[in-house]
């Protein structure tokens, strides 16, 4: 880490060291591209504001994403890792996900020390107060100790400190995290520009004295006996885990809550940004769910070294002493004592529909937004834009091609399409259900399907790149010579009651058997004629191939299609207000979201198919009228 | 630089072909007013007239001024006009040659002879009517009888849309709650099992098994029905066809293997369109001739949609008509007992020789039977005219969007019973929702693509 006076010449310049500044700042860096990233303060860098977690449904497959470009979050994880679960093991391996307890103060060590040791990359500490834009295009920033840093492109992740406003009680507080001042000035600048400002709000639940908790009436929730790890690097696995502690609200926690409503920031009007409704705070679940008596309370530890304990599912804003009579009455926490209070904050955003694909935005040129700015809730859902807009602002100062994810590569693609094209009223946050081709994007595969992706723009190594081409080529190899295997009834049959399977009376594939939910890949050792050995990842992904076969290919014939719609571009500057046969409300929307192509036009809300056709007929005649117009430039120039 | 602009004033005849009383030439673009006023004689003057309103005058030849044809005026200015275009039709009189002449006077006064379509394909540009109801335009030009012609306005409504809309709309909550399980660990939702979604499933699909035997009726309404006349010579085909049709259309002779073409007649019966065919009785036979005929009437078995096999049963079966049966017994078919007019009449004789067919008893000479047969045929064609009024207008397109909902939604039910993952049921599922989403026109399938261009070619 290069210190202030270093600083020679800086291309990209990142604004906030949270889990999107970090991923964008390291994946600028690693590009070769002078980066620097400010921040109010050094030691805060990668800090986790509020759960000790990383990953869960539909964020593993995130973090695993970031992992195949070359992110950091997934070894982080994998390095501070208290626990380790896979969620969901129930069900299919397309909404499995994997999710880790960390330990906070080393998460945030590991990640200062990852960007200290980085090249390229100097940490500068400071408020930004401002842009500086000339010709619609960024040209550097400024901050509030009068420095100012030429620049070529500029990544704001601003997380909850773009004005941040703490709220618990009637107690109101400038800042973005408890403690910690909030970036006041930026704001305003980003709205001269022309930005629109949303404001939306998130919380955080109290932390406890682990000491101060009864766990013996509590049921213990373990990690996982063989733990996975997110980084396809594998780093150092933990051989010790600490356990997590279940436990429940009552009617007495609920009654106690529901009667300090009026002095909830959220209830008395004092904050008005909406918050995550799949996040809500124990006061929401209250109003929402008045016919629950209960909700679930999980004790998280958040070190090795602290007893310090975050009480998830507790997210509250309402005063200390409210919370401190509230969370009394849950069994285990009698005697609990509270090291901080849960609050809530309220923060600036920008509507995403001003960007494009890669993360810029459509006003500034070379100025690039990601994380909470953009109206996303989560650590997985802040590195994932992160990784794509460093990427992206690297790639424009060298001047190389974008690099953009559809729906049909991953959630990061999915994610970004979502934000663009559908804004955010909300909170957003990533779901399974968000991606309409989950049984090929899981986070089993994420670097099969990325690893090509990043090796060409250079973000990950020529070696990993290889070890992950070859796994590829198990994982069709064995799925193929499990369809050409055939075996006859006799010793198949054995198998097959062992398992209660149905017997067979001809012979079979491997791959046939194997299609049966019933049996494993391990099942098919004792008939194989020629049993292979791998590792349990690639059987994970043969098994998944083959389960879901007929599927897969219906997913993949699914996302052509899709892609034959989103090959139809618009052109940036189609003038939709010439429409007169389209809706008013339509060429409105078209209008501000300006999509890509008509794929993305199909996704937009409130477009209809009618609408669309329109657009259809009314880009061909376009094109027809430029290509008879070229033509008759043509014939004009070979006269002179 | 583009002939496909929307600049250009069209005209069409927009009547059908052939004699009639009545017909309608329309024009439609931004000069309608000076061609019509150069074309158009009467007290008014059509660029000095109001919207919706009707004068009457001649059609005159611009060149020499001659009358061509005692006409009403129809005046419809832009926006409230089919094709939200100036618009002006002329009533002329029924028969091609009028008609041709008053195109004929528009064209060279101006107007460029319009497209197949292209008035639709107009509407359709300016946003008067969306793509379904395009498709539907085309189902009503193309009805061939009064009851097709009122399903299609239906669905130019939007009305029949609303069932479909409904159950996808059920789907969509079941989907919710499946991806609620997926999308949440066990821990944090209540439990709910594959037959807790199975149960609000099946009644979507029986929904929709609905809506395609419906949907079959309707195809039955738009394409009629092919029914084949069949039996030996001279058992009375030709009189039955008569009497069918009641009109002299086929020859009647009483000396054997008249009929030695084929001989189509469409007819309505009670709002369904059908195609009778007339064959060359079937018998083995040396003559040439008679010989070609009996192959055309195998080919016309094989195409028609249902056998009519008469027999004359005033005279006892023969190895010809044994073998009939027995060829036939197994198609949905009705066993035309005829003659029964006849003293020797003695229908047991025909009917010992299989069960299970539907007989009935006719004179094509009095019409006896004539009720029962249409009662028969309709019953096999399974369409009931009074159940008709819920009934959904499907074009080869939209009814292969309900076979593939239907069995998207089959493969997903599929799944949950065999206790295979949701999250597989969950793309059988949205897909179900899409094609149907296509098929009331909230989403856009493919075939818009193509559909755009199909219908309306442009920048080719």
């Amino acid at each position: 880490m290069a210190g202030i006076d270093q600083v020679k010449s800086i291309e990209v310049l990142v604004i906030g060291g949270g889990h999107a500044g970090c991923e964008a700042a390291l994946a600028s860096a690693r590009m070769g591209v002078d980066t620097a990233l400010v921040t109010l303060d050094a030691s805060k860098i990668g800090q986790m504001s509020c759960n000790p977690s990383i990953g869960g449904l539909g964020k593993g497959q995130l973090v695993r994403e970031v992992d195949a470009l070359g992110g950091e979050m997934g070894r982080a994880a994998d390095a501070t890792a208290l626990q380790v679960k896979m969620l969901n093991t129930r069900k299919g391996p397309a909404v499995q996900s994997l999710r880790s307890q960390n330990d906070r103060a080393a998460y945030r060590d590991y990640m200062q020390r990852v960007i200290g040791e980085t090249e390229n990359l100097t940490v500068v500490e400071g408020e930004v107060t401002g842009l500086d834009v000339d010709h619609r295009a960024v040209t550097g920033i400024r901050t509030s100790d009068g420095r100012s840093f030429p620049c070529r492109a500029v990544v704001v992740a601003s997380g909850t400190f773009l004005n941040g406003v703490m709220h618990r009680g009637r107690s109101i507080a400038p800042g973005g995290r408890l403690g910690e001042k909030a970036a006041t000035e930026l704001s305003g600048s980003l709205r001269e520009l022309g930005f629109d400002i949303g404001r939306l709000k998130t919380g955080t639940p109290p932390r406890i004295d682990g000491k101060s908790i009864d766990y013996t009436q509590l049921e213990i929730i373990p990690g996982d006996e063989f733990p996975e790890h997110f980084s396809q690097e594998r780093l150092s696995p933990p051989d010790e885990q600490l356990p997590c502690y279940q436990t429940f609200t009552n009617a007495r926690t609920h009654d106690i809550i529901r009667s300090a409503l009026d002095q909830s920031p959220m209830y008395s009007g004092r904050i008005t940004g909406r918050g995550p409704r799949y996040c809500p705070s124990v006061e929401d679940k209250i109003v929402r769910f008045p016919d629950r008596d209960s909700h679930q309370i999980i004790l998280e530890p958040e070190g090795w070294n602290t007893d310090e304990v975050y009480v998830n599912g507790f997210s509250t804003s309402l005063p200390e002493p409210v919370q401190d009579r509230a969370l009394h009455t849950i069994k285990g926490l009698e005697e609990a004592e509270i090291l901080q209070f849960g609050y809530a904050v309220e923060y600036d955003f920008i509507p995403p529909e001003n960007l494009t694909r890669t993360l810029e935005t459509r006003q500034v040129g070379g100025l690039f937004l990601a994380g909470q700015i953009n109206g996303t809730t989560g650590y997985e859902e802040a590195a994932a834009q992160g990784i794509l807009a460093g990427i992206n602002a690297a790639l424009a100062v060298r001047e190389r091609p974008a690099f953009t994810l559809d729906r049909g590569e991953a959630y990061i693609g999915v994610m970004i399409d979502d934000l663009i094209t559908k804004g955010a009223d909300e909170p957003y946050r990533m779901f399974t259900s968000r991606a309409e081709y989950r049984l090929l994007l899981r986070h089993d595969n994420a670097d099969m399907r990325l690893s090509d992706r990043a090796f060409e723009i250079g973000v990950i190594s020529r070696e990993r790149h290889e070890a992950t081409v070859r796994r590829r080529r198990v994982v069709e190899e064995e799925t193929d010579r499990l369809k050409r295997v055939y075996v006859v009834p006799d010793r198949i049959n054995r198998v097959l009651e062992a398992r209660s399977s149905t017997r067979v009376t001809e012979p079979v594939s491997l791959h046939k058997l194997l299609s049966r939910p019933e049996i494993q890949y391990s099942d098919l050792h004792a008939v194989d004629p020629d049993p292979m050995e791998h590792e349990p990842t690639v059987i994970g992904q043969i098994q998944t191939a083959v389960k879901y076969a007929g599927y897969l290919e219906r997913q993949r014939k699914e996302i052509e299609r899709m892609r034959t719609w989103e090959s139809r571009t618009i052109p940036a500057d189609f003038d939709y207000a010439s429409i007169r046969a389209m809706s008013h409300e339509a060429r409105e929307k078209l209008t501000a979201i300006r999509p890509a192509n008509v794929g993305q036009a199909s996704r937009i809300p409130g477009i209809t198919p009618a609408d669309l056709s329109i657009l259809v007929v009314h880009l061909e005649r376009r094109n027809a009228t430029r290509r008879d117009e070229k033509q008759v430039f043509h014939v004009e120039h070979s006269k002179t | 630089m583009n002939p496909q602009a929307p600049n250009d004033t069209i005209a069409a005849i927009g009547t059908p072909p052939g004699e009639g009383g009545l017909c309608v030439v329309r024009m439609s673009g931004p000069d309608v007013f000076p061609i019509a006023d150069r074309v158009f004689s009467g007290a008014a003057r059509p660029s000095a007239c109001r919207t919706h309103t009707i004068h009457h005058g001649h059609v005159i030849d611009p060149g020499s001024r001659e009358r061509v044809d005692e006409v009403l005026m129809s005046v419809f200015r832009s926006p409230r006009t089919y094709t939200r275009e100036d618009l002006v039709e002329f009533s002329g009189h029924g028969g091609m040659v009028p008609g041709a002449r008053i195109l004929d006077a528009l064209i060279r006064s101006g107007a460029r002879l319009a497209e197949p379509g292209e008035f639709t394909k107009r509407a359709f540009l300016n946003g008067r009517i969306d793509l379904l109801q395009a498709e539907a335009v085309g189902e009503l030009i193309r009805a061939r009888t009064d009851a097709c012609a009122r399903a299609a306005l239906r669905q130019l409504n939007g009305t029949c849309s609303q069932q479909i809309d409904e159950f996808r709309l059920k789907l969509i909550q079941t989907i919710a709650i499946i991806e609620v399980t997926l999308d949440f660990t066990e821990e944090a939702i209540p439990d709910m099992t594959p037959e807790t979604f199975l149960e609000q499933l099946r009644p979507v699909r029986e929904a929709v098994e609905r809506l395609i035997r419906s949907s079959h009726e309707t195809r039955v309404l738009r394409d009629g029905i092919r029914i084949a006349l069949l039996g030996k010579p001279n058992v009375g085909k030709s009189s039955l066809l008569n009497m069918l049709t009641s009109r002299d259309r086929a020859i009647v002779h009483p000396e054997s293997g008249t009929t030695r073409d084929t001989i189509e007649e469409s007819v309505d019966i009670r709002g369904v369109p059908v195609v009778f065919v007339d064959t060359a009785g079937i018998r083995r036979t040396s003559d040439k001739v008679e010989q070609q005929g009996v192959t055309r009437s195998r080919k016309e078995l094989e195409q028609a949609d249902i056998p009519l096999v008469v027999f004359d049963a005033s005279n006892p079966p023969d190895d010809d008509d044994r073998r009939l049966v027995a060829q036939l017994s197994r198609r949905a078919g009705v066993f035309i007992l005829n003659k029964c007019d006849l003293d020797s009449y003695d229908p047991e004789a025909y009917t010992a020789l299989t069960d299970g067919c539907r007989w009935v008893r006719t004179s094509a000479i009095n019409g006896e039977g004539l009720g029962n047969l249409l009662e028969a045929i309709l019953e096999i064609v399974r369409f009931n005219p009074d159940s008709f009024e819920s009934g959904l207008v499907v074009n080869a397109r939209q009814a292969e969007l309900l076979d593939r909902a239907k069995a998207s939604l089959d493969r997903g039910i599929g799944v949950l019973e065999e206790g295979l993952g949701a999250e597989m049921a969950a793309v059988d599922l949205r897909e179900c929702v899409h094609q149907l989403g296509v098929l009331v026109g909230k989403e856009i399938g493919d075939a818009v693509l193509d559909h755009v261009f199909s219908r309306f070619c442009i920048g080719k």
